[in-house]
């Protein structure tokens, strides 16, 4: 190798040796779904939040509770915020339960509560998902490019070893690719890890809304005559 | 509630959105570094100078009255804001009152300067003085020309470097110099006495070598022991004032066995 080569960034990538393409076509796949999954959170989240205001304000402003579950049940499934499908899940329990003879209050209550309780746990599920993987994308990343730095800068010492009067320009080019592999391991990891505590923190403020949403339906419930 | 088969919405949107990130990221990449692509220069050395050295063959004294003139025209404007300070030391104001006078000497030199080279040496006894402290060189009795002040100075520099001096000079550190060469000289044998060996010697103001080319040699074995002795001899010792360097820059050096 000469330093006059061209050390432009897709030669250093093709030149490099088969393990390094091998950990860089990783780290390319690897980086491409984790950019995929910071889009799709941050639509699904932006647009939860939106929901969740919008149905906070219909229900403290809504007079009468049948007519908002008879607006929310007739609206479309996929169109409703978590939060609507936890009203609408307490809402059902509650007249079906109401409906049973001889059923006493705590027991009705219990059995609403449950059933928001149940509904929560799945909306929150959902926010949640993908979220392990920005994090493990976050954590592991850096590794696997620094592995493949590691591999290309032991390739490039033996190379050295061959050759008669070392210099730098022997092993230069060698440990610049293989340092690609490093700079592709933190592309993809700081952006996972920085979308990663952002959306925790989202939904940690989701997760607290629908609880005191919860609370404060169950309340509204139990004062039903 | 049933338990539907929950698709996560905006799908495709993210995967194009994750595409583009991804191409503008590499597009910035591949355009935006250019990376060493060409060799690079070739290494070259540049000699630092801090004035032009004169040639070798002129001496100083004999500068043209253009070429003094620029030097003797300060000499003449500056006097005026010094003069107070010169009244409140009388000592040695009576000779360095007049700064126009000197300044006929090297007009005469120029016209003549075989004849007169050595007369203002004569009349003007503590220029050689002055010239021993401007280069440096210790001894003599210093005190006498400190009164000189700067009116002195400018003229000394003017009428200045007298050719005995240069030449006292030059010979002087000709001698150290190969004095330092000598000590490094590995004699090979069978050297005949009255082998001589002459080289030009280039240097740069540090006193290394630049060049070494042998001019005559009478011996082929001590031409290249003393060679050697050259380069191991560096840096050779130079007066410490840079403008005599002009003098050295190209030097003429004659060994001999014996001397």
């Amino acid at each position: 190798m000469q330093v006059t080569q061209d050390l432009s960034f897709v030669h250093l990538i093709l030149t490099a040796s088969v393990l390094v393409q091998l950990v860089m076509g990783l780290l390319l796949f690897v980086s491409m779904m984790s950019w995929g999954y910071i889009f799709q959170k941050l639509f699904t989240l932006r647009r939860e939040l939106k929901l969740t205001d919008k149905f906070e304000a219909a229900f403290w402003n809504s007079p009468n509770l049948n007519d908002l579950y008879k607006q929310v049940s007739a609206g479309q499934v996929s169109n409703q915020g978590a939060l609507e499908r936890i009203f609408l899940a307490g809402a059902v329990e509650f007249a079906k339960l109401k409906k049973q003879p001889g059923i006493n209050s705590s027991a009705l209550m219990d059995g609403t509560r449950r059933a928001m309780r149940a509904t929560y746990q799945r909306e929150m599920d959902r926010l949640e998902s993908h979220l392990s993987f920005l994090a493990s994308v976050g954590s592991v990343s850096p590794y696997v490019g620094l592995f493949g730095t590691v591999w290309g800068i032991m390739n490039a010492f033996r190379g050295l070893a061959n050759v008669g009067q070392a210099t730098l320009a022997h092993v230069a080019p060698g440990i610049a690719e293989a340092l690609v592999a490093t700079a592709m391991g933190l592309f993809a990891a700081i952006p996972a890890v920085v979308a990663y505590n952002r959306y925790a923190y989202d939904i940690n403020r989701l997760s607290s809304r629908f609880e005191s949403f919860t609370e404060e339906f169950s309340n509204v419930l139990q004062r039903q005559p | 509630m049933t338990a539907t088969t929950y698709r996560e919405p905006y799908q495709f949107s993210a995967g194009v959105l994750a595409l583009l990130v991804h191409g503008v990221f590499f597009a910035v990449l591949y355009f935006g570094l250019s990376w060493q692509t060409k060799p690079p220069m070739e290494a070259m050395s540049v000699e630092l100078w801090d004035a032009l050295p004169m040639p070798a063959g002129v001496p100083t004294g004999g500068m043209s009255p253009e070429m003094v003139a620029p030097d003797a025209a300060p000499a003449l404007v500056e006097p005026p804001p010094p003069a107070p300070i010169e009244v409140a030391k009388p000592d040695i104001v009576v000779p360095e009152k007049k700064p126009p006078k000197p300044l006929p000497v090297p007009q005469k030199l120029n016209a003549k300067p075989t004849h007169t080279a050595q007369k203002p040496v004569e009349s003007n006894r503590k220029n050689p003085q002055s010239l021993l402290e401007r280069y440096g060189i210790e001894g003599g009795n210093t005190s006498t020309t400190r009164g000189g002040g700067r009116v002195g100075q400018q003229l000394r520099l003017a009428d200045a470097v007298k050719a005995t001096e240069v030449d006292r000079l030059l010979a002087e550190y000709i001698g150290k110099i190969k004095a330092k060469i000598k000590r490094d000289i590995v004699m090979p044998p069978d050297v005949p006495e009255n082998a001589r060996v002459e080289f030009l010697v280039t240097l740069l103001p540090d006193g290394s070598v630049m060049t070494v080319r042998l001019a005559r040699s009478s011996h082929a074995g001590y031409a290249n022991a003393v060679e050697r002795a050259i380069f191991k001899a560096q840096p050779l010792p130079l007066p410490p004032n840079n403008e005599l360097f002009g003098q050295f820059r190209e030097l003429k050096l004659v060994f001999k066995p014996i001397e």
